[in-house]
C-alpha cells in the first residue's frame, strides 16, 4: 500500500514537473533595446509542442491557399514523418490504417485498393498525390496499395476525408490524399533505409531506400529511391469455386520508385518513376494454374513556375506529363487460364495556370484554368492486335477543359470558403462542382460546416468498356460537420459527421459469360448510393509518447446502395466494408533512446460473396470481427544518425482478409500472417555552409 | 564487443522494466486537461519590451513625465518589466509599476490586465471610460471589448507574439497612437 502511495505521489509530482517543462526553457537574448518593428520580425520565441505544430500547420491540399488544420475548409487527418516512424509502419497500408474512414479491399488481379466512409473508392474516387503528382493511373483511374511508396521518405501526409473536385476535378470525388516527401532541406545529406519482413514460411518484404538532398543558396536538389520485393500474403487463397493455392510466391509486390526534385527560386521541377511489379493467380473469378505478371508503371514529370507580381498577387503555371502502363499483362498465358493479355500506354498532358490574389486582409481570391489531353494506345502483344472496345481502334484521345475559382473570406462571424470548378470533357460532357465551407474558432473549440459537390470523371477504359449507351460522370453531394477541441497543449480531439449521396455511380461488373473477349464492363447505376456516418480522431503527443486513436462508423442510408454492393441480411452495410472500425496506435518513450509502440486495428463484422451454392448462386458469408495486434520497439540515434527497430505484426496470426466490396465473385484475399520486421535507417548530414 | 553487447542489453532491460510506469504517466498526461492548462505560454520578456514601446510611442494628453502602470492579476510580466526598467534607467521615460485592484485603475496611466484576470476588463472599462488610460491585455481579442491593445500568440504566424489594436478605443480615450505602433498592429474595430 505504501509503495502504491509512493508511486502515486511520484506520478503526481512528475506530472506537475512535466507541465512546467515547456515553460522553463528560455534564451538569454537581449530584447530590451528592440523597437516594435524589430520585435515583429523576430522568429517565434514561443516553444510549441508537437501537437500545436500539427494543428496549426498549413494544409496544402484542402484549399488553394493553405490554411491551418483548424481553419481548412475540409475534414483533414495529418500523418507526420514521426507518426510513420514511431508506429513502425511497414508500408502505406499500415500508415493509412491510422486514418478514420479508410479501409482496404480487394479488387481483381490481386489489387488491394481503398474504401472511404463505407464506399468502395479505389477506381477514380480518391485522388492520390505524391509531391503534387497524380498517382491514379489514367486508364481506369485506379490505385494499388501494398509494399509500395518509400514511407521513410514521407514528410507528411494530408488526408482530406471529403470531396475535392472543386479544386482537383474528376478523381477527387470522395477524398484526396496528399503525400509530401521530405525536401532537400529536410534530408540535407544522405539517408539510407532498409526494411526486412519475415513470416513463418517466406519473406514478406525486403526493401532498400536511399535519399539524397541538398540546398545551396537558392538551388535545391533531392532524390529518393526505393527498390525491393515483397509478398501480399503467406496464406492460402480460395476462389469462389473452392479452388485453392498458396499465396507464397504467387502474389509478389516488387516496387521500384525514383523521385527527383529540383527547385531554383520560383521554378521547380519533379520527375517520378514508379513501378510495382506484381504476380497474380487470383485473376477475376477463377484461380489460375500459375501466377502471371501484372505490372503497374508510371512516369511523371512536372515543371512549375511561381511569379510573385507583388506582395499581394502571384501567378502559378504548371506543366505536367504522365505516362501510365497499368494492369500490364504480357506473359504468354496457358490456354487453361482465362486471363487476357493487356497493354495500354496512356499519356496525359496537363497545363494549369492560376492567379492568387490577396485582395484585402480579409479576402483572398484564386482563379485559373486547366487543360489536359489524354492520348492512349494499345500496341500489339505477341503479334496480336488490341483495340479499345467501343471505338474499335487502337488509339483514343480525349480533351478536358476546366476553369476554377475560390474565395476565402475572413469575417467576424466565421471564415468562409466559396469555390467552384467547371469541367468540360470531350467524351463525358460537363460537370460543375461548387463548394462552401464555413469554419469558426471559439476558444479551444473549432467548428466546420461543409458542403461540396464532386464527381468522378470516367477513365479511358470506363468509357471504352461502357455497357451503358452513354457513360455519364458520377455525381456526389457531401455534407460534413466537424468539431475540434484542443484539449491541452499535447492533445487534440475531433469529431465529424457526414452525409454522402452519389448518383450515376459507375459500376464495375464482371461476367465472363457476357463478355467473350474481355471479362469486364461498366454501367451507370440507376440507384442513388448514400452513406452517413461519423468519425472520431484523438491525438496525443508529448515527451512521454503518443496516442493516435481513430474510430469510424458508417451506415447505408435507407437501403440506398447499388445492387452490386448490397448485403441482403443487413441493409445498413455495404459488402466487404465494416460498419465500425477502431484503430489504436500508441507509443511510449523509454528514456531518450527507446520507444515501444503497440497498435491494434479492430474491424467489425463484414460480409462478402465468396462461395457458390449447389445451383451456382453466390452465397453470402458473414465474417467475424477482425482484430490485428502489432508491437514495435524502436531506437533513435543509438549512434548519431542511426535508428532501428524490430516489430511483430499481426501477433495473433489473425486471418487478415481483404473482401471484395462488390459482388464480383472474387474470393476473400488474404493479407500477411504474423510478420517479424526489422527496420534500419542511417543518415549522414551535410555540414551547413556558412 | 562483449562490453558493447552487455551495455546494450542493460539499456534495453532498464528501458523495458519501466514500461508500466511510462505507460501510466502517458495515460495521466493524456487526460490532464484543465489542471495545468494555460492558453499559451507567453514570452513575458518579449511582452515587456512591447509594453515599453507602446508607452513610448503613445501620446498621453497629460504629458509623459512619469507614467504609472497598474497591473491587475498575477503575471510574470511584472518581474520581466522591472528587469527591463533597470536596463532603461538612463532613458528619459520614467515609469513606475505596481499591482492594483480593478477599482484603482483610474489612478494610473496604463492598466495591464493579466491573462488570468481578463474577466476584470469590463469593470476596468466601466471605471475608466473615456479617461486617457491605455488599457493593455495579455489575452487576445479583448480590444474588441474595450481594451486598447491586446497581446496574443498568433497560431497562424508560427506562434509569434502579435497585438491587436482598436483605434476607436484609443481615440475615445484621447490617446494618440504613433505609426510605430500602428504599422505592426492588427487593427480591430
Amino acid at each position: 500500500m505504501k509503495k502504491i502511495y509512493l508511486l502515486l505521489c511520484f506520478l503526481a509530482f512528475y506530472t506537475l514537473l512535466l507541465a512546467q517543462v515547456d515553460s522553463t526553457a528560455r534564451d538569454t537574448m537581449d530584447l530590451s533595446d528592440m523597437s516594435i518593428e524589430e520585435l515583429s520580425k523576430l522568429k517565434s520565441r514561443y516553444k510549441t509542442t508537437e501537437m500545436e505544430k500539427m494543428v496549426t500547420q498549413a494544409i496544402a491540399a484542402a484549399s488553394r491557399k493553405p490554411l491551418s488544420l483548424k481553419r481548412s475548409p475540409s475534414i483533414v487527418s495529418v500523418i507526420t514523418a514521426e507518426d510513420i516512424e514511431k508506429s513502425g509502419a511497414r508500408d502505406i497500408i499500415d500508415v493509412f490504417q491510422q486514418v478514420p474512414g479508410i479501409d482496404f479491399n480487394v479488387d481483381v488481379q490481386g489489387v488491394v485498393g481503398i474504401s472511404i466512409r463505407g464506399l468502395w473508392a479505389n477506381e477514380g474516387k480518391v485522388l492520390l498525390l505524391l509531391d503534387g503528382q497524380e498517382m491514379n493511373e489514367t486508364a481506369y483511374s485506379t490505385l494499388i496499395f501494398g509494399n509500395n511508396y518509400n514511407i521513410s521518405q514521407i514528410k507528411k501526409i494530408e488526408v482530406i476525408r471529403g470531396p475535392g473536385s472543386a479544386i482537383y476535378g474528376g478523381y477527387a470525388e470522395y477524398a484526396v490524399i496528399n503525400i509530401i516527401s521530405k525536401s532537400a532541406e529536410d534530408i540535407n545529406g544522405v539517408e539510407a533505409n532498409v526494411i526486412i519482413g519475415q513470416t513463418t514460411n517466406t519473406y514478406a518484404r525486403q526493401n532498400v531506400g536511399l535519399a539524397i538532398g541538398k540546398k545551396v543558396n537558392n538551388l535545391s536538389f533531392s532524390m529518393s529511391t526505393l527498390i525491393g520485393r515483397g509478398q501480399r500474403s503467406n496464406s492460402i487463397y480460395t476462389d469462389i469455386h473452392g479452388n485453392s493455392f498458396d499465396m507464397k510466391n504467387n502474389a509478389d509486390l516488387n516496387p521500384t520508385n525514383l523521385n527527383l526534385g529540383l527547385s531554383y527560386k520560383g521554378f521547380s521541377a519533379r520527375f517520378i518513376y514508379d513501378m510495382l511489379e506484381t504476380t497474380t493467380r487470383d485473376a477475376y473469378i477463377d484461380a489460375m494454374s500459375k501466377a502471371y505478371s501484372t505490372n503497374f508503371g508510371t512516369y511523371m514529370a512536372e515543371a512549375k513556375y511561381i511569379q510573385k507580381i507583388n506582395t499581394n498577387f502571384q501567378l502559378q503555371g504548371k506543366l505536367n506529363y504522365k505516362r501510365c502502363t497499368p494492369w500490364l499483362v504480357t506473359d504468354i498465358i496457358d490456354s487453361i487460364d482465362a486471363y487476357p493479355n493487356y497493354k495500354i500506354i496512356a499519356d496525359r498532358y496537363r497545363f494549369n495556370l492560376a492567379a492568387i490574389w490577396d485582395a484585402k486582409y480579409w479576402l483572398n481570391i484564386t482563379s485559373g484554368a486547366e487543360m489536359y489531353y489524354d492520348d492512349a494506345q494499345k500496341p500489339d502483344i505477341h503479334g496480336n492486335p488490341q483495340v479499345f472496345a467501343r471505338d474499335n481502334t487502337n488509339r483514343v484521345r480525349y480533351f478536358n477543359y476546366a476553369a476554377f475559382v475560390q474565395s476565402l473570406i475572413k469575417s467576424r462571424f466565421a471564415n468562409i470558403t466559396l469555390g467552384a470548378r467547371y469541367d468540360l470533357n470531350s467524351a463525358t460532357g460537363a460537370a460543375f462542382n461548387p463548394r462552401l465551407g464555413i469554419t469558426k474558432r471559439v476558444g479551444k473549440f473549432n467548428f466546420k460546416g461543409l458542403y461540396a459537390s464532386s464527381y468522378r470523371a470516367p477513365g479511358i477504359e470506363n468509357i471504352q468498356l461502357s455497357i451503358s449507351p452513354v457513360m455519364k460522370p458520377e455525381r456526389t453531394r457531401t455534407y460534413e460537420i466537424e468539431t475540434g477541441l484542443q484539449i491541452n497543449r499535447n492533445s487534440y480531439l475531433s469529431l465529424s459527421f457526414y452525409d454522402i449521396s452519389t448518383q450515376n455511380a459507375i459500376r464495375y461488373v464482371v461476367d465472363t459469360t457476357s463478355f467473350a473477349d474481355t471479362p469486364e464492363g461498366y454501367l451507370n447505376s440507376d440507384k442513388v448510393i448514400s452513406t452517413i456516418g461519423g468519425e472520431m480522431e484523438y491525438k496525443y503527443k508529448s515527451s512521454l509518447g503518443f496516442i493516435n486513436l481513430a474510430y469510424a462508423y458508417y451506415s447505408v442510408l435507407d437501403g440506398k446502395n447499388d445492387a452490386a454492393n448490397e448485403v441482403s441480411i443487413d441493409k445498413y452495410a455495404n459488402l466487404g466494408i465494416a460498419n465500425h472500425k477502431l484503430t489504436v496506435f500508441t507509443g511510449v518513450n523509454m528514456g531518450r533512446l527507446f520507444y515501444i509502440a503497440p497498435s491494434a486495428i479492430l474491424l467489425d463484422r463484414r460480409y462478402g460473396y465468396t462461395s457458390l451454392d449447389t445451383q451456382g448462386n453466390p452465397v453470402l458469408t458473414t465474417y467475424t470481427p477482425q482484430m490485428q495486434f502489432n508491437i514495435y520497439i524502436g531506437c533513435n540515434n543509438l549512434v548519431r544518425g542511426l535508428s532501428f527497430g524490430m516489430g511483430v505484426y499481426n501477433i495473433t496470426n489473425e486471418a487478415i482478409l481483404y473482401i471484395q466490396p462488390y459482388n464480383g465473385l472474387h474470393g476473400d484475399y488474404p493479407g500477411m500472417g504474423t510478420e517479424i520486421i526489422f527496420k534500419l535507417k542511417y543518415n549522414i548530414t551535410f555540414k551547413d555552409e556558412q | 564487443m562483449l562490453y558493447l553487447k552487455t551495455h546494450f542489453t542493460n539499456i534495453l532491460h532498464h528501458s523495458l522494466k519501466n514500461v508500466p510506469i511510462y505507460g501510466l504517466l502517458l495515460l495521466l498526461r493524456c487526460f490532464n486537461t484543465q489542471l495545468f492548462a494555460q492558453s499559451y505560454d507567453y514570452d513575458y520578456k518579449e511582452n515587456a519590451v512591447y509594453v515599453y514601446n507602446f508607452i513610448k510611442y503613445t501620446d498621453f494628453p497629460s504629458g509623459k513625465d512619469n507614467i504609472s502602470i497598474g497591473v491587475i492579476g498575477y503575471t510574470p510580466f511584472v518581474p520581466e518589466f522591472r528587469r527591463l526598467l533597470l536596463k532603461k534607467k538612463s532613458s528619459n521615460l520614467s515609469i513606475t509599476l505596481k499591482y492594483i485592484k480593478p477599482s484603482e485603475s483610474n489612478t494610473v496611466d496604463v492598466v495591464l490586465i493579466a491573462v488570468g484576470s481578463s474577466d476584470k476588463l469590463r469593470d476596468v472599462h466601466l471605471l475608466t471610460n473615456k479617461l486617457p488610460i491605455l488599457i493593455i491585455t495579455e489575452k487576445g481579442n479583448l480590444s474588441r471589448q474595450g481594451a486598447c491593445i491586446s497581446l496574443f500568440i498568433d497560431e497562424d504566424d508560427d506562434f509569434k507574439t502579435r497585438y491587436q489594436l482598436s483605434i476607436r478605443n484609443c481615440n475615445a480615450r484621447g490617446l494618440q497612437i504613433s505609426e510605430q505602433i500602428l504599422n505592426n498592429a492588427i487593427l480591430v474595430r
